[in-house]
């Protein structure tokens, strides 16, 4: 084949992402109905994508000159960003008119960060890398600040940008010494150098820059400082993109360097790796205990999730590959029903921003409510709900790897989780209903949809766990077979 | 009939009772209506089913009986097994009759979200159900914690004045305990490839230093769950606080999950390790049945004292089992089974009073012998039976496993005799402070005897009761084969030391 044309079919998702982003701007800056209209090219894109990455044959190729690879692994992870992006459109229907920000920007902005992440998956050399972290961190950096006329999205969008430029600086500071080190960026040529031999000094450092930089992508402690801030400042919808898609690249991409060309250096990142872990599960735990906001306890209950994805690239194999995945996208479902339920509920009339602004819930709207509790018993990992699949294949891995103990960690500190997670339900049902009166709004199609199909799935899936470990596993295999 | 999958059936029914309650619409007092009228078909319906089974069950197979398979957890091969033995097929029967008390307990106490209630005690019989019928340690495990859910908001939402204290208790303390065994379940996959219960019991031998460290983490959650001292301290606080259908399901059924867990974990799949540690279980019982009746003794509200009353007999299930005997086992069935039974009728009994004078105060009652007879026959039935007169279903249990307890440790089945004799102590102190005497308030004497829902409730436990103390065989037949088997490898090798 036209080597062109190879390439091309390879780069085909992002392709129709950058084609839809672009589209989206032109689109928004002509047409009168603006942000309906890039709103609209949008989705079409992401299905396109998704589409794609569906149809695409499984199987590892690689093209522009061996940057940039397309495997199984890549097509299911880049499947969940895409999931995640299109799941943020639908939430910020309503949302963004409420606080009138219905600009044409914010579904370009999503476009190019998936787009974005799709490289940072598919990279094999550090510099597409970083070219791809950077073309996910701008836009969202902007859509933090998204809200423009409130303080604390501002605030939210600015210590995000300081924060991350600086963990930009670091990555950009790990791959120059890495280069120095090596000779290289390529993940290739680095694995067999990085394997030949115990790692020198420069590539220790060069690594601990790097897996630093991007723990601070997936927000684990101790670099998640920005998390609960930033959570709380940005508009929920964005909150619910930032929770979703970037936390499956930023995952994903660890796996890929340290199970990649990190692999040699095996004996110094398993260390950081489980005291990442093993903080992010303890600062996940304790620090949601005493919190009001509810995005601010689901910004620390993702610490706790990230807690348990780096358990799962911690134990690697096989099936440390696929408990990513699994926990992955059930994580990504659960987020995106979590934040559906509440811009539902907000969309409702309620205030929904306090966890104690949902008191009586269970009887004013039992709908909405029962659908929230589900996902919430399923973030905490409670049987029969999907969450606990995605733990259950994690702690499976972990034990298989010989990593006993922290498996014990994730079920304690699981437990101490639960204490949180039950008070959402306790205030929800248990409490007693204020005399609120009770506005009757039509729910709006788009977020019932959401919360609904997040709801069953996650209801569901123990039914039939293997609609998505199957493919999980599959994809985890090409990683596998992959790698050296 | 051999290839209906009827415990799938079995499973499901209760939950399509639940899914149509969810989807009743309409006013308040219709929805409320129908919902009772569709859990309680849905239970009936069950126990039909569960019937069925015990009627069509081959009582010389000590195999597992009723068997389903199905592709569950494709590329790790977990799978959807299914199937029952003589053991936990009693344990599904007794959920789906137990349900229909519950439900028909609660019939006219339980009035706001009625729906929603029943919709709990729907899914608790679909998980109960599912958890005594599967034969895959991880569908094992949803089921098991599946549980809680619905328990959960049944105390916390139908509960009394500290439900939400006690409602937290008994879901983190008993997630606690089974997180610690779903690790162990992990490592036993890890170990031996499979989580299939039937490929693995008597078929792996695990290494015994393992074994203990499995047996530690089984032993931990299903300590919590049946409880035994020292963590039975949730029992309490769930029992008081939990509405009555609560308490007969809590005392009739999950502490029996407990019980259920010892046998087929403990001791079916960790046989070494079990008897390594058999010592220490039988001194934590005896120490759970003295210290737990002592402190029966000295409660003034009913259900704590029942609660507590659970406590002590479990003790003499766990006694049971761990003397490793024919009797100690058999023993240890029939107490869990007539406890299932007795437990729930006495919780039933303190709601049929607390329904009329809104309290539990030992002393706040007296001379119902006179005001309600009926009551008063019904309660002294159960009563007796909790103490262990012969003739009633305590008898027999509490004998034989004291007889086997004693074969293999002595010393402690005599301390634990005691608990025997304390038994009697505060249950007669329940009955003659609540029964005999004189009324204590004018309320009181206006109390009315059993209603003809109320005699419809008690007339099954009733007649189970007597039978199960006359004429036990008819309960224990169907599990005397397993018990064999289960001991059989036990013989075999001490016959091979000789």
């Amino acid at each position: 084949m036209n080597p062109f044309l190879h390439d091309a079919v390879i780069f085909a998702p992002e392709l129709v992402l950058l084609i839809g982003a672009l589209g989206a701007l032109i689109a928004g800056t002509y047409v009168p109905d603006g942000y309906g209209a890039a709103q609209r090219l949008s989705y079409l894109a992401l299905a396109g994508a998704a589409g794609l990455l569906l149809w695409l044959p499984a199987g590892s190729e690689v093209s522009y000159g061996l940057n940039f690879a397309q495997t199984s692994l890549t097509q299911f992870a880049k499947l969940w960003v895409v999931i995640g992006a299109a799941g943020a459109l639908a939430l910020a229907h309503h949302a963004l008119a409420r606080i009138q920000a219905q600009r044409f920007e914010f579904p370009v902005l999503v476009l190019l960060a998936a787009l974005g992440m799709c490289v940072m998956i598919s990279a094999r050399d550090l510099l597409s890398l970083y070219v791809g972290i950077e073309l996910q961190s701008l836009p969202l950096y902007i859509l933090a600040a998204f809200a423009r006329q409130e303080a604390r999205s501002a605030e939210a969008g600015l210590k995000y940008f300081v924060l991350g430029a600086l963990s930009s600086g670091l990555l950009l500071y790990g791959i120059s010494l890495l280069y120095g080190a090596t000779g290289t960026i390529q993940y290739e040529p680095l694995t067999r150098f990085i394997a030949s031999g115990a790692p020198s000094m420069a590539v220790t450092l060069a690594m601990i820059f790097i897996i630093a930089a991007l723990a601070f992508k997936v927000s684990a402690a101790p670099f998640h400082m920005w998390t609960p801030d930033v959570y709380q400042g940005a508009a929920t919808p964005i909150t619910a993109f930032f929770t979703t898609a970037p936390k499956v690249a930023g995952a994903v991409v660890i796996l890929e360097l340290l199970h990649g060309p990190l692999t040699g250096a095996g004996a110094v990142w398993e260390q950081i790796l489980w005291a990442m872990a093993a903080l992010s599960l303890i600062v996940g735990a304790f620090a949601a205990l005493m919190q009001q906001d509810i995005k601010r306890l689901l910004a620390y209950s993702t610490i706790n999730h990230v807690g348990f994805l780096l358990i799962a690239i911690l134990s690697g194999g096989l099936s440390g590959a696929a408990a990513l995945l699994i926990y992955l996208a059930i994580y990504v479902i659960i987020s995106l029903g979590a934040f559906g339920a509440i811009l539902l509920l907000q969309q409702q009339g309620e205030a929904a921003v306090e966890i104690n602004d949902l008191r009586g819930l269970g009887k004013r709207r039992p709908r909405i409510a029962i659908a929230f509790a589900v996902l919430i018993f399923a973030a905490a990992g409670v049987p029969p709900t999907a969450g606990f699949l995605g733990k259950m294949v994690v702690l499976l891995a972990a034990m298989q790897a010989g990593y006993a103990w922290l498996a014990a960690l994730g079920v304690i500190t699981s437990v101490v989780a639960a204490f949180y997670y039950l008070r959402v339900v306790k205030i929800m049902y248990f409490d007693e209903a204020p005399n609120l009166i009770i506005p009757h709004i039509r729910m709006s199609r788009r977020l019932a949809a959401v919360v609904a199909i997040t709801t069953f799935v996650t209801l569901g899936l123990i039914l039939a766990p293997s609609a998505l470990v199957a493919p999980a596993t599959q994809a985890a295999q090409s990683f596998i077979v992959g790698a050296p | 009939m051999m290839n209906f999958p009827i415990l799938s059936v079995l499973t499901m029914i209760p939950l399509l009772g639940a899914v149509f309650i969810a989807t009743l619409r309409g006013d308040d007092a219709a929805v409320a209506k129908n919902a009772r009228w569709t859990a309680l078909w849905a239970a009936m319906v069950s126990f039909a089913l569960s019937l069925m089974l015990i009627f069509n069950f081959d009582a010389a197979n000590p195999t597992f009986q009723f068997m389903e398979r199905a592709v569950w957890f494709a590329p790790a091969h977990i799978d959807y097994v299914r199937g029952v033995d003589g053991i936990s097929i009693w344990f599904v029967a007794a959920s789906c009759l137990l349900t229909i008390s519950a439900i028909l307990c609660s019939w006219n106490t339980i009035t706001s979200r009625v729906a929603m209630y029943h919709i709990a005690l729907m899914v608790l019989l679909t998980m109960m159900i599912g958890l005594f019928s599967s034969l895959d340690l991880i569908l094992l495990f949803v089921f098991f914690e599946g549980v809680l859910l619905p328990m959960f908001f049944i105390i916390g939402m139908w509960g009394g004045p500290r439900r939400i204290y006690s409602s937290y208790k008994f879901f983190l303390y008993t997630m606690l305990g089974s997180l610690f065994m779903l690790l162990a379940m992990l490592t036993i996959y890890v170990q031996t490839g499979s989580t299939d219960l039937t490929a693995l019991i008597g078929h792996h031998h695990l290494p015994l230093s393992l074994q203990v460290w499995l047996f530690g983490a089984f032993f931990l959650s299903f300590a919590i769950k049946s409880p035994m001292w020292p963590v039975h301290t949730w029992l309490p606080d769930a029992h008081v606080e939990a509405p009555t259908a609560g308490s007969v399901i809590l005392a009739g059924i999950l502490l029996k999950m407990g019980g259920y867990g010892f046998l087929r974990f403990c001791i079916q799949l960790l046989p070494e390790a079990s008897e390594v540690m058999a010592p220490l279980v039988m001194t934590l019982s005896a120490v759970a049945i003295i210290y737990t009746s002592l402190v029966a003794l000295a409660q003034q509200d009913m259900k704590k004292m029942i609660a507590y009353s659970s406590v002590a007999h479990m003790g003499f299930v766990t006694l049971g089992l761990f003397s490793f005997t024919h009797q100690g086992l058999d023993g240890a069935m029939l107490v869990m089974l007539s406890h299932t039974i007795v437990s729930a009728a006495l919780f039933l009994c303190i709601g049929v009073m607390y329904d009329r004078l809104h309290t539990r105060e030992i002393n706040a009652y007296g001379g119902l012998a006179s005001i309600m007879p009926n009551f008063a026959l019904v309660m002294m039935v159960f009563t007796l039976a909790s103490v262990g007169l012969p003739g009633t279903s305590g008898f027999v249990g509490e004998f034989l496993s004291m007889l086997g307890a004693y074969q293999a440790a002595p010393t402690i089945t005599i301390f634990a005799a005691l608990g025997l004799i304390l038994g009697a102590a505060y249950m007669l102190r329940l009955y003659r402070a609540a029964i005999f005497g004189v009324p204590a308030t004018q309320e009181v004497r206006r109390m009315k005897d059993l209603s003809v829902r109320e005699w419809i409730i008690f007339a099954p436990l009733l007649v189970i009761v007597i039978w199960m103390g006359i004429y036990p065989t008819t309960f224990s037949r169907l599990y005397q084969a397993n018990l064999q088997s289960i001991l059989a490898p036990r013989h075999q090798s001490q016959g091979a030391a000789q």
